[in-house]
């Protein structure tokens, strides 16, 4: 074993900005954006499932876009925003995809579901919902060992308004 | 409860209670209890499955900046009393870690490192040298079969014989004679097995772990460390899954909680992915052998030798002969198994063990004898049907099989299906249409809860018992606040903790209806004493009446015209509150399983009782799709309808029942543990390799549930279990589906490209 002993400074200091918040946290420079958010920030809504990006638990928004925060460094986020599950809808209401997530029992234990949400609202956002083999595709980074995949796709089927849309076009 | 009382939400969809909860990622599971100054372990666990650890060095490990230590065997004051393992105790296994050198099973836990944060931990983890002798070892059920190292258990008490199958089957014409194979799953709840313990002095301490049975805890760390069972406090209000694996406690609660002793600080460890295909128990690799005599379109004897792999110690029995000895109406039938060892490690109950394994072969061969005989699968299974518990004699307390096969073939369009395999296509992809007869037995346990009502008309439910995500929370809402008569928003119930009324563990499908029964019946007992307090004051308008001609709803207390609110009654009485407590034990049990249960013991009721045999059941028909090409299988469609009794939420209901069908599907194509011959490790231990169902593997899935048929043969709600039964049958229901579109007949799952393109 050549493992060194040392470790980096651990008093890294990063100022990250997560659901509109500028969060100041000294972390190792291999804290992971995951570890950060749950052990230092306690946002454990973002879960950990598998801690090497197979399982879409940890799915968050960087800038908008879907990132797997277990496979993602915490020091690479500053200066981005980042949204986690806690950061979607005003405090004490609901986004129309965790709505429809409980209208349509689209869980079970619960456990990955801010995952399955966060990457449900980009797979509206991004246009790619248009038919229930399009929403199976996409939600595919995302494990549901509970498997409410049915529920799943049919809730963001609800939010997008193409209820009814099974195969795309040429399937 | 009399006619006029509140039917408003048991039965209704309704949606999950602690969903807010957990869409907003607000449910907190038990890693991420806040506790200040917790210090964070890695576990180390065994790259070997059979030896001694000959070396193990923590001087590198030590010197990272952070650590606090680092315990293994060589640690002193590390030894624990002995625990039993399941069934005969409350641990997943009777193997305690750190108490020796020695080795007996894959992922046994060798050493745990704590420090000030998870980084360190995890650096210091790395730096941990460890060197093994190693030994021969068995680490698969086939090699155990091959050359034994480890002993063989026939196992008498699960056998079955009835009539003379062995004379029929040595004198019989036809005889099929077919060996099916299933192998090695492991849980994989989403959520981590974890554990955060928080000591008070040495003598008590909270545990915070996802579970699915309190106790466990309790009865493990009241033996291991000879504490006083109450003085281990469990905190487990939400399960991110369990299907078994969270069942019982494993080695590193153990670990976990000595080194927080050790070191007077609260102590939080969360296994790796890795870690959970070792340490927390695991489906057992099955085969099952059959002779089947056919005389006509008629069974005439039935035979099945099983052999099932279990770990080095403890001997948990995966019972596949559950199923097949009472499925069909075989008048000569006999049942063995035998348990062989293996060094790969403890394995325990995951979502219908046996029943799930053990249908494979049974349904898969009921429609290999349907083909012998020229009928058509359904067909086949009808002229089998057992108007009586064939096993027992005993009558079932509620079949309605024939009608799932009515309502499932009708709903998949059955009638539309040609028999011959190959015969119906879409274009060039090959279609196949399949089906499977699906049978859960109805176990129960003791139950206690306890109902409080507050003068401001709040509700509380307390079940010292479990939501894995079977929506315990909801159907317990429901059931209180129809027997109060009260809106649904108003009860908070309150579960997963260990200070609650006791509770059994929720596995077997049995938590909705005994621990539903007893928060009915401390419902209905508070209402029953609110009742009496407004008859008995002359103050209110139900003054003298009979409590009979009083019915609840509404909140309120009605008599024709006449009306208490329940808030009322309390005010005028003088109280803030008004509590009852109940226990109760359902049909086939008695005081023992009560005592049992608050002795902390398992103390389930069997689904066989001296007046019935009781069992849900249902019918599984899929479709699938076969590249005629690749031979890549898909499953488009599934329809399956259950007999569950008393459906209590028909949205958590048929999700429970949508599940169980898509992890049948994950036994069809997907899951299969894969062991390193060599070492004996787990070669696919991640969630990239250990294949389960993503989204898009799942086509359309319809569960239909029965509902007018409760049995209160089984419990007091009429309701049995959802969370199983779903399973049952369903691998082979694909096995036969693929069959029919390939012609290949398939007996070991999974059914992957290789085994098609062979």
């Amino acid at each position: 074993m050549s493992h060194s002993a040392t470790l980096p400074d651990p008093d890294l200091a990063l100022t990250l900005s997560v659901n509109g918040k500028q969060e100041e946290v000294h972390v190792p420079v291999q804290a992971t954006l995951l570890d950060v958010l749950r052990e230092r920030l306690h946002l454990t809504g973002t879960k950990k499932g598998c801690d090497h990006g197979q399982c879409g638990a940890c799915t968050v928004h960087v800038d908008g876009q879907t990132h797997l925060s277990c496979l993602t460094l915490a020091l690479s986020c500053e200066g981005r925003a980042v949204t986690t599950i806690e950061g979607l809808a005003p405090e004490g209401g609901l986004h129309p995809m965790q709505a429809a997530f409980i209208e349509h029992d689209a869980f079970q234990c619960g456990y990955c579901t801010p995952g399955q949400i966060m990457s449900a609202v980009a797979c509206v956002e991004q246009a790619q919902a248009g038919n229930a083999d399009a929403i199976r595709e996409f939600m595919s980074g995302n494990l549901c060992r509970c498997a409410a995949y049915p529920q799943i796709v049919a809730a963001i089927q609800d939010v997008a308004g193409t209820s009814g849309q099974g195969a795309g076009a040429g399937q | 409860m009399t006619a006029g009382d509140q039917k408003k939400y048991v039965g209704a969809r309704v949606s999950r209670v602690d969903g807010p909860a957990k869409v907003r990622g607000e449910a907190t599971f038990a890693a991420e209890h806040d506790l200040p100054g917790v210090l964070h372990a890695v576990l180390i666990s065994a790259a070997c499955a059979h030896g001694r650890v000959s070396r193990l060095d923590t001087a590198a490990a030590r010197q990272v900046p952070g650590v606090l230590d680092v315990f293994s065997h060589q640690s002193d004051g590390w030894n624990m009393g002995k625990v039993g393992g399941y069934p005969r105790g409350p641990a997943g296994t009777s193997l305690l870690p750190f108490q020796g050198p020695e080795i007996s099973y894959r992922g046994e836990p060798v050493a745990l490192v704590v420090a000030q944060t998870l980084e360190a931990a995890r650096h210091a983890a790395l730096l941990v040298e460890i060197e093994y002798d190693r030994r021969p070892h068995h680490a698969t059920l086939q090699a155990a079969l091959d050359g034994p190292l480890l002993a063989r258990k026939p196992l008498p008490p699960l056998g079955h014989s009835r009539g003379k199958p062995g004379r029929i089957l040595k004198h019989a014409p036809h005889v099929i004679e077919r060996t099916y194979d299933t192998p090695v799953q492991h849980h994989n709840p989403m959520e981590m097995h974890a554990v955060i313990a928080d000591w008070d002095g040495d003598e008590r301490v909270t545990i915070y772990e996802p579970t699915q049975w309190m106790q466990s805890a309790q009865g493990t760390l009241a033996a291991a460390l000879g504490l006083e069972p109450e003085d281990v406090h469990v905190v487990s209000p939400f399960v991110g899954g369990g299907f078994g694996s969270k069942a019982t406690s494993w080695p590193h609660l153990l670990v976990t909680a000595l080194a927080a002793r050790v070191l007077r600080r609260p102590v939080k460890l969360v296994l790796t992915r890795a870690q959970m295909f070792a340490a927390v128990g695991y489906r057992a690799a099955t085969r099952s052998e059959y002779r089947a005599a056919l005389d006509g379109p008629q069974i005439s004897a039935l035979e099945l030798h099983a052999h099932t792999q279990t770990g080095p110690a403890d001997l948990f029995p995966e019972q596949v002969g559950m199923i097949p000895k009472m499925l069909y109406a075989t008048e000569h039938m006999e049942f063995k198994q035998t348990l062989v060892q293996t060094h790969a490690g403890p394995n325990i109950m995951m979502r219908a063990p046996g029943e799930a394994s053990g249908s494979f072969g049974l349904e898969v061969l009921m429609d290999e004898l349907a083909a012998e005989a020229g009928l058509d699968p359904l067909e086949f299974r009808r002229r089998h049907h057992a108007d009586t518990d064939p096993e027992s004699g005993k009558p079932f307390s509620s079949k309605h099989l024939l009608e799932c096969y009515d309502r499932a073939a009708g709903a998949f369009g059955w009638e539309r299906r040609t028999p011959e395999p190959g015969s119906m296509k879409d274009g060039d992809t090959l279609i196949g249409w399949g089906m499977a007869t699906a049978a859960y037995p109805v176990y129960a346990s003791a139950a206690t809860a306890r109902a409080r009502l507050h003068a401001d008309g709040r509700v509380d439910v307390e079940a010292g018992s479990h939501d894995i995500g079977t929506g315990t929370y909801s159907i317990l809402a429901q059931i209180a606040a129809d027997a109060l008569g009260t809106d649904l928003e108003r009860v908070t119930v309150k579960l997963g903790d260990s200070r609650l009324p006791k509770n059994g563990y929720s596995g077997g499908s049995r938590t909705a209806g005994s621990v539903g029964s007893a928060v009915l019946a401390a419902a209905q007992g508070l209402r029953q004493e609110l009742t009496d307090l407004a008859v008995n004051d002359p103050l209110s308008p139900l003054h003298g009446l009979a409590p009979i001609d009083i019915e609840v709803r509404g909140g309120a207390l009605h008599a024709g015209t006449l009306r208490d609110p329940l808030t009322d009654i309390l005010t005028r009485a003088g109280r803030d509150q008004h509590e009852t407590y109940r226990e109760i034990i359902p049909s086939g049990g008695g005081q023992k399983e009560l005592d049992a249960l608050k002795q902390g013991q398992d103390g389930m009721i069997e689904a066989v009782t001296d007046t019935h045999a009781r069992y849900s059941f249902g019918a599984v028909f899929v479709e699938v799709r076969v590249d005629p090409d690749f031979m890549t299988p898909r499953v488009s469609r599934i329809v399956g309808a259950f007999d569950i009794g008393q459906v209590l939420n028909a949205k958590t209901a048929e999700s429970q029942l949508i599940g169980g069908l898509i992890w049948g599907v994950s036994a069809a194509l997907h899951e299969q543990g894969e062991t390193d011959p060599a070492t004996g490790l787990v070669l696919n231990a991640n969630l990239a390799d250990y294949h389960i169902p993503v989204n898009a593997d799942i086509g359309e899935v319809r569960a239909i549930a029965l509902n007018g048929h409760p049995d209160f043969h089984t419990s007091a709600l009429g309701a049995r279990g959802a969370g199983e039964l779903g399973i049952v049958g369903t691998a082979a229901a694909i096995a036969n589906a693929i069959h029919h579109a390939t012609g290949k007949r398939i007996r070991s799952t999974p059914i992957t490209v290789d085994k098609l393109l062979g």
